[in-house]
């Protein structure tokens, strides 16, 4: 348009980035082996409840009823996930029955996660050989790998957290007002990802309050920043809230209905237990992260290499290394101390993680930058130790290290084995019973999904029956329910019939812990 | 007084004429102020419609109504439907134009340096052109703050462009005692009467090689003219038009000033720079746009009906070609703090923005071959999309409102679900991007304090839509009609 002197851009001068070529191609092929790898994991069965549970809640919305009803979307999990679910489940209904748009919304996100770590990298100074090298182990990361393959939404979250600590990183170089709005809206979208987003929020608020007083010195300034990064978080939050006003008749239902208690593989724990733990675990983390970026926004930006250091190794160890934590979970687990979800923590762990690789990389690397040599094999001795790390850490229990090869024959880390719940559905779809077809136990929606049944079914979260169950037309029915334990088997179906008012046949088929029982009247 | 002098580098008669009484030339008669209009009908706002239209009107009429005949509530359904997609549609666009800005937004912004090391002699010549009418009481405010701009004088030709029948300006002008670059030029009467005509008259003595119009109120920032000149020094050829950003001088002085500065921080310091980048025409500002004189006569100057002449002018530029580029320059205005005074305003330039999109759509694939398909998509949305949202918005607004009330069955039906969720999108994050719009505009411009109040720009809307529809009415019954805005309503201005 005109010389460079004449035509001055509105913020800074513009930062190094990769072409766009490089990004695109980045992009495609994070995409391309990470679809790949999900669509192996789906013909093995390998599944994350969570992520089918976003299916199953998109295919509510579009096929529970005669038409399009959004108040269907579920009112536990945060609807994010569900609602990215859509347009898979509304273009390709039969793949996402089969569980296979997982790994699409996936591969889309973890390309998208490459692409703008590659960004984020250039924008660090670092170079495009060290950046692809980083790139690829971070998808070869056993743990990113796994999130991304079984579409969890912690997948997402990962991408959001980091779309978040990058623009923030940026905001805290130039103070530009785009990097403000989009660490805003990303970390606005992270509250309907995961409810803890909350945390993250109130680390950034500090960071740009800190920030904003130290720089301007100024109320009115503070006022409109925080106004304008916090105005997109509350409202996304509050649309959410008040959906659940509308619908569920209470503002808070998502909240409450998140502390009910749930099975899980350590037994009962409650959301209030896992969130306590999460906080409990999360606080050191994000308060170092917190002081790293204030660090380098105290104008020297190197000193933010060092707590970010500091903050990588334990980081880095929990990432590639859950078997070690999992002897300390279980006895948390027994002794009744707030239980900390491990898998809950590698979202934030590595976004931050890999963020802050970056930044403290992008810090170091340039102090050996006079030496010849030095900067080259200072990466190639980092890459190798991350590698190293990434492949041999030593685990707990019977796991010595966390391999990422299974991933590769369908089975990525952290996927539970879907077969009996498939096996299940199968059967399920043969059915065409008179009455109601209940579903009890988690994860029910994952039968009813996998069958079909859409529609003419009635799902409990619970194995037991809650109060109102006994307006369901249940003579001719079908009740499929989760044992947890075949002790109790006999004792569930007592309640349940008393509950429905029906008599329990056990039927001849069973897989997993589903069993299935015709209800037929009373004698 | 105002000894003749030909500037540096100025062949042709002198620039500045004096400000003695006897040294007023009598208006010239002879210079035919219409010439745009008589020229090229096609693209003049003197007729509202064309047969054309008109027919094609009169005809979307008749499939309506036969439509609503046959079954008018699948006629409502399929009219809110087209409404709701095109708010998506409008809402992403002003989205992704303001984003373009935030990322990519550039302006040309010379440095001191850049301005420094161009000797004064080698400046362009210059033709401010100040329309005014009934402005007698900022005259002498005006001619202080024109003083102010470091220009060297020999390089001005300030021409105060006074209307025949206006005495009591004329007469507030023979009282002042004007520098030798000012010089005060009485336009013939004539209709219709108002801003372009009066500049067509101030083109036709220009001799300069730039030219920029201020309003009676504008007090520009002291170096814009030396920037300008720098920036076109440097810009490539086709930059025919520089803007200036517009803003107020008055922000804090009540509610509605508050929202005008946000509304107008979001539209020069977001918007238009988002456009330029975009490659879609921009319609100008009404004031501190800077034209290469040559360019502009090739023009032939504003359209004289169209009562938002800048708007299409910056349309036209494009269609000729050329195009036009922000400039990190402010201009101060005055807010309009008077409501009644502000909804004038608005309706002319709400019937303005309708005269020019009319013109422009009288022959839709002619646009679009002189536009381009980027700048008929940006013609598309910034002139008839907003237009049309300000129209839009009440009956959206009132339907909300009888739903909530009445449960209205016929409401419920032109919602199905799939429209029903589009809505829902535009309710809740349509709203919301506009508001957000509003609160990025004043924290790029740096007004802090003033983010607050984009919470309730919404109530700003409600007064647009007044204005908008004010304007549409006035279209039909005085389209040329020219609601002058009054100003000196804030006292320090």
């Amino acid at each position: 348009m005109a010389s460079a002197e004449a035509l001055a851009p509105l913020a800074e001068p513009k930062p190094l980035a990769p072409s766009r070529l490089e990004s695109v191609v980045v992009f495609v092929l994070a995409a391309a082996f990470v679809a790949l790898v999900g669509a192996l994991a789906v013909t093995q069965n390998a599944v994350d409840w969570r992520a089918l549970a976003a299916v199953s809640h998109a295919v509510d919305v579009l096929r529970q009823e005669d038409s399009v009803n959004l108040a269907l979307i579920g009112f536990v999990e945060p609807p994010l996930p569900s609602l990215l679910q859509l347009p898979f489940a509304w273009l390709m209904p039969g793949l996402a029955s089969a569980g296979q748009t997982v790994w699409m919304l996936g591969a889309i996100v973890a390309g998208l996660t490459l692409y703008m770590l590659n960004a984020a990298c250039a924008y660090l100074g670092l170079g495009r050989a060290f950046r692809w090298a980083f790139c690829t182990l971070v998808l070869l990361n056993p743990v990113f790998l796994g999130l991304m393959a079984t579409g969890v939404p912690d997948g997402l979250y990962v991408f959001l957290l980091l779309g978040a600590g990058w623009a923030l990183l940026r905001w805290q170089h130039r103070e530009a007002l785009r990097d403000l709005i989009g660490c805003s809206l990303f970390l606005g979208l992270a509250t309907i990802t995961r409810y803890d987003a909350l945390i993250p929020v109130i680390v950034a608020t500090l960071v740009i309050t800190t920030q904003t007083l130290r720089t301007a010195g100024r109320w009115s300034k503070l006022e409109g920043t925080l106004i304008t990064f916090l105005l997109p978080i509350v409202y996304i939050a509050g649309l959410w809230v008040l959906a659940n006003l509308l619908i569920m008749g209470d503002a808070w239902y998502f909240w409450r209905a998140a502390w009910r208690a749930e099975p899980t593989l350590f037994g009962q724990v409650t959301a209030q237990q896992a969130v306590v733990g999460s906080v409990l675990a999360l606080a050191p983390l994000l308060a170092a992260t917190w002081w790293a970026f204030w660090g380098g926004a105290s104008g020297r930006p190197r000193l933010a290499a060092g707590p970010a250091l500091m903050l990588l190794s334990p980081a880095a160890a929990v990432l590639v290394a859950p078997g070690w934590f999992r002897p300390w979970l279980a006895r948390a687990a027994e002794t009744d101390l707030p239980l900390l979800p491990a898998p809950d923590l590698f979202a934030p762990l590595l976004a931050a993680t890999l963020l802050l690789s970056a930044a403290a990389l992008g810090d170091v690397v340039p102090l050996f930058s006079r030496k010849s040599y030095a900067k080259e094999v200072c990466l190639a001795g980092g890459a190798v130790l991350l590698a190293v790390g990434c492949l041999f850490t030593l685990g707990g229990e019977e796991r010595i290290y966390v391999d990422p090869r299974p991933a590769f024959v369908g089975l990525p880390f952290g996927a539970d084995n879907a077969s009996a719940t498939k096996a299940v559905a199968a059967r399920l779809q043969a059915e065409d019973p008179k009455g109601t077809l209940i579903v009890a136990g988690w994860p029910g929606y994952a039968v009813t999904l996998y069958a079909g049944r859409a529609k003419d079914k009635v799902l409990f979260p619970d194995a037991s029956p809650p109060a109102d169950v006994g307006g369901l037309h249940a003579d001719g029915g079908l009740l499929v329910r989760y044992e947890l334990s075949i002790l109790e088997a006999g004792v569930a179906r007592d309640k349940w019939e008393k509950a429905l008012g029906v008599r329990l046949t056990y039927d001849d088929w069973w897989g997993g812990g589903w069993m299935h029982y015709r209800m037929e009247e009373s004698p | 007084m105002c000894p003749p002098q030909s500037p540096g580098g100025h062949t042709g008669p002198p620039l500045r004429v004096g400000a003695s009484l006897d040294q007023w030339p009598p208006p010239d008669r002879t210079i035919d102020l219409l010439r745009f209009a008589r020229d090229h009908p096609e693209h003049s706002a003197f007729a509202t419609l064309t047969a054309a239209q008109v027919l094609a009107l009169a005809l979307l009429a008749a499939v309506v109504t036969a439509a609503a005949m046959w079954n008018w509530v699948a006629t409502l359904l399929v009219a809110n439907a087209a409404a709701i997609i095109f708010y998506l549609v409008h809402i992403g666009y002003k989205f992704h134009v303001a984003w373009l800005s935030l990322e990519r937004g550039v302006e040309f912004n010379p440095s001191t340096e850049a301005m420094a090391s161009i000797p004064d002699g080698e400046l362009p010549t210059y033709t401010i052109l100040v329309p005014l009418f009934h402005e007698a009481e900022v005259l002498d405010r005006l001619v202080r703050g024109l003083q102010a701009l470091d220009y060297p004088a020999g390089k001005l030709d300030i021409q105060l462009l006074l209307e025949e029948e206006d005495t009591e300006t004329i007469a507030a002008a023979r009282k002042l005692t004007l520098p030798s670059q000012f010089r005060c030029v009485v336009v013939p009467d004539g209709q219709p009467r108002g801003k372009p005509r009066a500049c067509n008259y101030g083109l036709a003595l220009s001799e300069a090689d730039l030219l920029v119009i201020y309003d009676a109120e504008d007090r520009p920032e002291p170096d814009q003219l030396r920037k300008a000149a720098a920036a076109f020094r440097e810009a490539p050829p086709d930059i025919a038009c520089l803007q200036a950003r517009l803003n107020y001088l008055n922000q804090r002085q009540n509610l509605l000033t508050r929202w005008f500065t946000q509304e107008y921080s979001t539209w020069f310091d977001l918007f238009l720079p988002g456009l330029t980048v975009s490659g879609a025409p921009v319609p100008l500002g009404g004031t501190s746009n800077h034209f290469r004189v040559s360019v502009l006569k090739e023009l032939m100057g504003w359209d004289p009906f169209n009562v938002t002449e800048d708007c299409d002018l910056g349309i036209r530029l494009h269609a000729r070609g050329h195009r036009t580029a922000m400039l990190h320059s402010t201009t101060w205005e005055e807010a309009n703090s008077a409501l009644l005074n502000w909804i004038r305003q608005r309706s002319r330039w709400a019937k303005g923005y309708i005269q020019t999109y009319l013109v422009y759509m009288r022959n839709p694939f002619a646009t679009l071959r002189a536009l381009g398909l980027r700048g008929f998509w940006g013609f598309q949305m910034t002139i008839g999309g907003s237009i049309a949202c300000f129209l839009l918005n009440p009956i959206y607004w009132s339907m909300t409102a009888l739903w909530f009330a009445s449960h209205w069955w016929v409401i419920s039906a032109m919602f199905p679900p799939a429209i029903f969720g589009l809505g829902l999108i535009c309710g809740f994050i349509g709203n919301f991007v506009f508001v957000y719009l509003a609160v990025a505009g004043v924290m790029q411009r740096g007004y802090h304090d003033l983010a607050k109040y984009a919470v309730l720009t919404p109530v700003y809307w409600l007064l647009m839509s007044l204005g908008a529809y004010k304007g549409l009415l006035q279209l039909f019954t005085r389209p040329h009609y020219w609601e002058k805005t009054q100003h000196g309503l804030f006292e320090e201005a």
